[in-house]
This record gives C-alpha cells, structure tokens and sequence, in this order.
C-alpha cells in the first residue's frame, strides 16, 4: 500500500512539474553581424574584404603607444618629459628613452598585435580567394593575392626590424601553436614572398595609392637590404641600389616642390609618397600625432574643437644639429611664439630648453620643447588628423641609394644624390644646399653626451668619432619624426653606443636592439622563447 | 519524501551542435522528527536530513558567440582606388563548438529544530564540480586573429559549507529578542584547463589588469591551486635610491630593474575563506531595535588607490597623504609599479545596520491604526586593519570570477547612510 502511494506521488509531482518551454527555434536573425551563410562576396566586393587588411596600418603607426612611438622614443629626437599635467604615466616614456623596457612595455606589444593583425587577416582573405569564398577571375584573383602577399610581407617586415625573431604563419585554417623562427629565416622569407610576387604586382600609381604596388614593394626591399647586415649578418647594398634604380627608372614618382608639399594634410596628391598609411579625420581615425605633442593652448591658434594633450616634443641636442637655414627646421617643429586664430594674441612661446625627462622629481614647463609640426594640422582640426603617413617616399630612395653608394665608396656619387634632396630645404641660400663626398665621410655634428637641467651637455663623446655621421645627420633632418629614427641609429651604431639628453647606453646595450617578445605571447604560446637579454 | 526532474534548454548562444543541454537533479530528504522512534525525545521538534545531486547549465552571457559571423565596418575600412570604403571583419575567432558549462552539485544538509523550534537552522554542506568552464580565455596571437575568445576549457571544483542558526533568546510578552548567526566557508580548485581544440595548453592563464598606466595583469589562475590568487613582484624592501627590492623566482632578494616578469609569485587570495553574520532584533514593549553584523574574513585586497597614488615620484600629481610616509623605513622613489606592497589583509567585521523603532499606541491618532518612528544606519561601523576605504567596497563586478578582491581606483566610493523614517498605516 505504501509503495503504491509513494508510485502515485511520484506520478503526480512528474506531472506537475514538467513544462514544457514555448520556444524550441535556435535560429538566430542576426542583424548587426553578417554571418558566415549569408556571406557571399562577389567581385565587387574585393575593396571591402581588401580594407581590412590595410586597416590595422592605422593604429599600428600613429595609435596610442604606437609604433611611431616605439622608434622615435627609443631613440636620439623625440622625448616625452614629464609634464605638469602629467605624462609620468607609470614611468613608460622613460623606459623608451632609457631603454629600460620589459616584456610588458606596452609599445612593442601593440606593435606586435596590429602586424599580427593584419597578418591574420591577409591569410584570411587569401584562402577565401583560393577556396572559392571570394570568386575572381584568374587574372584579378592573382593580382589580389600578390597584393595581399606584400602586405603582409610589410607587416612581416616590421616584426623583423623590432622583435626580430617571430613565428611565421600563413595558412589561416591552421590554429596550432606556431613555431619560433630566426631573424633571418624571417628575412629570407620576405625577400622570398616579394621576389615572388613582383611581376604580378600592379604598376599603377594613383589607383594603388595607400597600397602595395610594384615600387612599394621595391621600396619595401631597399629598406630590408638597407638592413640586411643587422637582419642577417650580411650586406646587401648592391641590392639597395638596384631596387632603389628601378624605383628612380620607372619615372612614377618625383620630389615635391616643397618639403611641406608631403605632410600636407591633402597629401594624398603628393608625387612623392610610394607608399602611405592614409588617415582621415573621419573614414580613417586613427592620427592623433598633433594630439599628443601640442600643448592644450594650442588648440586657441588651430581653431581645434579639441584639446590636446600636451605630451612630446624635440631633443633639444638634436635641434642644435640644423643649420638655421634649414627650412626643414621649420617645416618640422613648432617653435617660438604661437598666436591665437582669431585676436592674434600670443598664447604660448614654445621653447627650445627641457629641463629632463622626470622621475627625479623634474618636471618640464608646459612650453618647453618644440613641437612635432610636420603634418601640417589645419585650420579647425579635430582630434584625427587627414595627413597620411608616408612610409615610403622617393626622398627616402634617393636617400637608401645614396647611403649604399656612400658605403661601397662612392662618395661623391652619394653626394650628388644628398644634395638633391637638399636642395629644396635651402631655397634661400641654395649654395648651403650642395654637399660634398668628403663631407659625407665625416662625423656627426650632434653632441652626444648627458643633459644637466640647464641644458647644459656632460659627459660629452658627441658624434665625429661615428662613421657616415653626417649622413646620419642628413637622415635625422629629412625624416626626423617620420619613426626611421630607430632603425638609423642601429644601422650607424649609434643606438647602441652614444649618450643623449637623459639616456646613456644600456648595460646590455646590443640586446636592445631587439624589442622583447610580448609576456603575454610567451605564456600562450610555449614554442616561443624570449630574445636574449629580456 | 523523492523528487526527481530533468530539465532540457536550449539556448542560440551555442554552436550548432551543442545548442541543448540536459540538466537532471534529484533529492531526498528524510524528517526523523516525524517517525515514532523520535517521538519519546520532546525537544526535537525538526529533524530532517537532505541530500541532493543536480546539473546545471550556464549560458554564455553574449550572444552570437559561436557565430561565424562578420562585421562590416568603416573602423576597419581603408583607402581603396581613391575612396574610402568600410571593411568586412570577422567579429570574433570563430568557435562553433561553443557548448553549455555544467555544474554538477552534491549536497547534504540538516535542518533541525529544537525546543518548539525556539533554536532551529540548518547546515548544509556541498561540493560542485564546473566542467566545460566558460571564460573568455586568452589565446595566442598568431595564429588566432584576436586575443581571446570565449571556450570551454577546464575544470573547476567548489566544496563550501554554510550554517544558520535562529534562537529566539527571550520569548516574553513585553520583551523578545531574536537573534542569527550565518556562516559560510568555500574553497575552490582550478582541477584542469584544457581545450585541445583550441590549444589552451598552458598551466594557466592570467586575469585582472591593474589598467593604465601601469598595464599589468593581476591574477593567476593555475591548475591545482584555488582561484582568485594575486600574481605579483613580492617586495620585500627598498634599496638606498628608494627602488623596490623583490624577490627572483630562486627567494634571493633582487632590485626591481633586473626582475623579469618569471619572478612575480603568488601572494595572497581576494576570495574571503569564511563569511559570518549575526543579526538581531529586539523588541520591548513598543520599542524595536535591529543590530546587524557581517564581516569577512581570510582574504587579502589589491589596494589600487595606494598603488596609484601612494607614490611621490611625480609631485606634480595627485596623491594620498601617506605617499611621503617611509616605506621599509625608507622614502619610496620608484616608478608606479605592481607590487605586494599594495596587497592588504582584508579582514573586517562591520556594524552595518542598526535601527531603532517605536511604535505608538494604536488609535492615539483617530484614523490612524498604526504609527511607528524609526532611525537607522546604514553601513555605521567597520572594524578592519585595511587602509582603503571600504574592505567591503570592493569591487565584485566585471571580471570578478578570476580577479577577485581588487579594490579599483576610480570606484564609487560606499555610503554610510542614516534614516529617519516614519511609517503610517490608515
């Protein structure tokens, strides 16, 4: 009997229990994504699935902590002092000047994502091109992928110039732990994949602009061979200048009139620029160059709706090095009184003198240091600035040639190309403008050595003792604040050796060469190991 | 006295495949205190024993997350053929595997009543194993295009106990006094993380992030230990140049200049070991007074507004007034940096809410049956050795699960709040 009742409560309470749920259907109707079934691209597509891959350029270059950042920090003109509105921020600047960063310093690390990124991304679109995804005809299908192979052959090349040795991976379904690979297996393997893809390459100039035409990809391998002894042991300046030759042979690309005329903020009409990063203020955020460098008073004599932040600014060791007729010292630093757009009042007198990076308890006047003023920042600018960033431009050919002439003993044919891109930047004393071969086997005229608070320079060693010196000082004026600072130093053992403003060679100064590979990666991936030193 | 039930559910956050679960649980529960052998022993008037076993599911708390799906955005656009165009991305790694996390739970209990239940509670006891564990994991970049991704990896054990106990102590007419005590104590064990899709091959993964400028995470959560563990530069000095002295992975005592990130350790643990109430209620004659305590104990907190601001490098910058108070004996003058320093005990017993009332005699006020005044505090009195603010203000939210006990700079800081209150019944 028991039993049996305890059967009918069981029965009951199953009973009273179930439910059963009203909705069963899990098809989603997914409206701010466009999933994988209703992803069907066509021909006419290919710019928006090509986008994506250009797109992490963008913060890669100019973003916060950025790479621009990481080669012009670590090295011999930008600073970014303590100020009175702060940029302590933890001590990272200062450990980009001091070379004291570690695997988590933030500016390697963002480097290292946004290239991966776009890596990711361009193995991505290559197999929805090769799988079908993404149909083309055989003649566009073969153009897109060469294209798709420079950019990421750009990306790879950054990885190369700053952590050196990273895992190579370019087949997008494979998701197991990739593999460590040397600095010069990555070397062979960009100088494969561009050597491969050239004559697929468009040639075309205007339409190609912003991305991987066939002379950025000769650019692009100029700059490695330009680099090749650090890269591989190796040197290649033969190789620099036949590539940098067929840049100059095609006729595609001259100086511009002015050296402003680059960094304008409609550069995109520049005929110099082989290879930009394009920005602008709104389709393509992501400049806030002028944001970090202008003091917040700036923004009364732009007009800006924004204010700036009031950040970095020039070693003042390195302002000394111009010629005062030198228009590139203008056209590059926002110096000296600045007025207001409309009264014409005097709001605040940029000043040469910063009294040291901080952490010793000084802290530098809102106006002290010029200010990067290259890319010309307009009337009513926003907090994303229009002007593209060149990575490539022809000055830097001529320059890449001269420097591989210079090293293989041709001197004076090195001058003659120095002196051309000079010339612009002295229209009012062209004679200044013309350099001779024994000049550029001369040393440096900066004066290496530590800078006390009143700026005056201990500890001097200057730069005459460095070989190509004055080559590396024509380098420093036409590309200071372009991040080719870095690598330069580097290449003239500069980086590694010499003194400057609060910065004095690391004690295990060649290791610095390399950044280290990013904490987070290593404890992801247990195939990485870190770079020596770190 | 059985009940048994299966649940089935369904939820689209989940992959293809794995969109239904099916959650069984049952439990028994037998009450001594009604079978005649108990019936001789008067002063139990309650005695029932439980037992329960029950699965259940939890859901990812995004949607679309195993969707294989593209994001069509001007962010991630570019400058193409002379025009800007908006670019296709892929949202997210795509995970089409994604499935329920399931908790299995085992429980006893005892609720018991004694003496016309003047002292009555209950125990309870359970352990509770998380399988598939849901997280938002970190993976490798190559070859993964972002950094994380929500998986279901590993394994997590929780054994806890919890007590209650009620006594009515004075049961008068004029004069009642009721009173609780809570207890309860957990602890829990990362027993596995591994997802040999995806590759989470490691022995742990790191959460929290101390956030900027000093750009660190906080946590680690490893296989074999309990969660909620900080991983950090233990400092145990400050050299001449007031820089920290901490100790490498080997225990030798090493400037912080030349530790690398393989030197941090374990140190201490944000989830508080045992958790006491005591709450009580008064009433004499037409007065009532509530005392409420709670505190928590056998934790440690990450004290973040002396990480940031206890630091007199930058004087130019905001900063508490102990930043210029020795450290070891000695002025501090390094760079902010993540280190055990800022790592409190966390203990403390609050007095958090005391009330007074008085009741007027009914009908003294035609029309109004009842009236009562009352005054209370809320959050009046915390007993604790932590420097912060509030050791009970610390913020549970966002990425608790792993990172518990940090103690952010920028919160909202806790009210002490006072009432004076009048209720009125017509």
């Amino acid at each position: 009997m028991k039993t049996k009742t305890l059967a009918y409560m069981i029965a009951l309470t199953v009973g009273l229990t179930t439910s059963i749920s009203s909705c069963t259907n899990l098809e989603e109707e997914v409206y701010s994504e466009v999933l994988a079934s209703s992803f069907q691209p066509t021909e006419r597509d290919l710019p928006y699935i090509l986008a994506p891959v250009y797109a992490p350029f963008r913060s890669l270059m100019f973003g916060w902590q950025g790479y621009f950042d990481l080669q012009e920090e670590a090295a011999d003109i930008i600073i970014t002092p303590v100020r009175p509105n702060g940029w302590d921020d933890g001590g990272t600047y200062r450990r980009m000047h001091q070379h004291t960063w570690t695997s988590e310093q933030w500016q390697p690390t963002n480097t290292w994502n946004q290239a991966f990124s776009a890596i990711t991304r361009t193995n991505m679109v290559i197999m929805q091109i090769e799988d079908g995804t993404l149909p083309l005809p055989a003649e566009v299908g073969n153009a897109a992928i060469a294209e798709l192979r420079a950019v990421r052959a750009l990306a790879y090349y950054l990885l190369l110039d700053n952590h050196g040795n990273v895992p190579i991976v370019t087949d997008y379904t494979d998701v197991s732990l990739p593999q460590q690979r040397t600095r010069e297996e990555v070397y062979n393997f960009i100088i494969d994949e561009l050597t491969t893809v050239l004559p697929d390459l468009s040639e075309e100039v205007s339409q190609m602009y912003g991305r991987m035409n066939r002379w950025a990809a000769k650019a692009l391998l100029a700059k490695i061979y330009l680099n090749a002894e650090i890269y591989t042991g190796t040197p290649r300046w033969d190789l620099v200048i036949q590539e940098t030759n067929d840049v100059i042979n095609s006729d595609a690309y001259r100086l511009d009139a002015n050296y402003s005329d680059v960094f304008t903020y409609t550069n995109q009409n520049s005929s110099e620029i082989i290879f930009a990063v394009p920005y602008d203020e709104i389709y393509g955020q992501g400049s806030q160059i002028h944001m970090k460098t202008l003091d917040p008073l700036s923004r009364l004599v732009y007009g800006m709706s924004a204010g700036p932040w009031g950040g970095n600014c020039a070693v003042p060791q390195f302002i000394d090095t111009y010629d005062s007729e030198d228009t590139r010292l203008y056209d590059t630093w926002i110096q000296g009184p600045q007025y207001h757009a409309s009264t014409g009042e005097e709001v605040i007198n940029y000043v040469k003198h910063v009294p040291g990076i901080g952490g010793d308890g000084t802290v530098a006047p809102s106006n002290s240091g010029y200010r990067i003023g290259k890319y010309q920042i307009k009337q009513g600018a926003t907090n994303n600035l229009d002007n593209d960033y060149p990575m490539f431009r022809y000055a830097d050919i001529l320059m890449m040639k001269a420097e591989a002439l210079l090293r293989t003993g041709d001197a004076n044919g090195a001058a003659r190309l120095v002196t051309e891109v000079r010339q612009r930047a002295f229209k009012n004393n062209p004679g200044k403008a013309t350099v001779t071969g024994a000049q550029l086997l001369q040393g440096s005229s900066y004066n290496y050595g530590w800078q006390e608070k009143d700026g005056s320079v201990d500890a001097v060693n200057g730069g005459t003792d460095i070989e190509y010196g004055r080559f590396l000082d024509e380098l420093g004026w036409e590309f200071a604040a372009e991040a080719h600072r870095r690598q330069d130093l580097i290449r003239f053992g500069v980086f590694q050796t010499k003194t400057w403003f609060n910065h004095r060679p690391h004690p295990q100064a060649q290791t610095r060469t390399l950044f280290p590979i990013p904490f987070a990666e290593l404890t992801k991936n247990p195939n990485l190991t870190q770079n020596p030193g770190y | 006295m059985l009940t048994a039930s299966v649940r089935r559910e369904g939820s689209s956050t989940f992959g293809e495949n794995y969109r239904w679960g099916t959650f069984p649980g049952a439990s028994v529960a037998w009450n001594l205190a009604n079978e005649e052998f108990m019936q001789p022993v008067t002063f139990v008037s309650d005695f029932k024993l439980r037992a329960g076993f029950g699965v259940t599911g939890t859901i990812a708390n995004n949607p679309y997350q195993s969707q294989t799906s593209y994001n069509f955005t001007t962010g991630q656009g570019a400058f193409i053929n002379g025009e800007w165009v908006p670019g296709f991305v892929p949202a997210r790694n795509f995970n089409p595997d994604l499935r329920w996390e399931k908790k299995e739970e085992w429980n006893v209990g005892l609720d018991f009543g004694f003496l016309n239940n003047r002292i009555s509670g209950s125990l309870d006891y359970y352990t509770r194993n998380v399988k598939d564990l849901l997280y938002s994991f970190a993976v490798p970049t190559p070859p993964y295009l972002y950094g994380s991704m929500m998986l279901n990896a590993g394994e997590m054990q929780n054994s806890g106990f919890e007590a209650l106990i009620n006594v009515r102590a004075v049961d008068t007419r004029t004069v009642r006094w009721n009173t609780n005590v809570t207890f309860s104590t957990n602890k829990n064990t990362l027993v596995n993380l591994s997802n040999e899709q995806f590759n989470v091959t490691t022995e742990f993964f790191d959460a929290g992030h101390t956030g900027e400028p000093i750009q660190v995470s906080t946590h680690r959560v490893a296989v074999g230990r309990p969660i909620g563990q900080f991983f950090v530069f233990k400092s145990v000095g400050l050299d001449d140049d007031g820089k920290w002295l901490v100790e490498n992975r080997e225990g030798e005592v090493i400037p912080i200049a030349s530790a690398t990130p393989e030197d941090r350790q374990f140190y201490g643990n944000g989830i508080p070991k045992y958790n006491v109430g005591w709450n009580n209620s008064i009433n004499i004659q037409r007065f009532d007074v509530a005392v409420n305590f709670r505190g928590s104990f056998g934790h440690q907190i990450l004290n973040m507004q002396r990480l940031y601001y206890e630091n007199p490098v930058n004087k130019a910058y905001n900063v508490l007034k102990t930043a210029y108070d020795p450290v070891y004996g000695k002025q501090l003058n390094n760079d902010l940096v993540y280190v055990s320093h800022y790592i409190e005990d966390g203990d403390y017993l609050k007095i958090d809410n005391v009330t007074l009332g008085y009741t007027l005699p009914s009908n003294l006020i035609k029309g109004i049956s009842n009236l009562r005044i009352y005054v209370s505090g809320l959050n009046l009195v915390t007993f604790t050795g932590y420097k912060g603010i509030d050791p009970e203000g610390v913020s549970y939210t966002g990425d608790f699960t792993f990172a518990p006990g940090m103690d952010h700079r920028d919160k909202y800081p806790t009210t002490r709040t006072y009432t004076l209150g009048l209720n009125v019944t017509f």
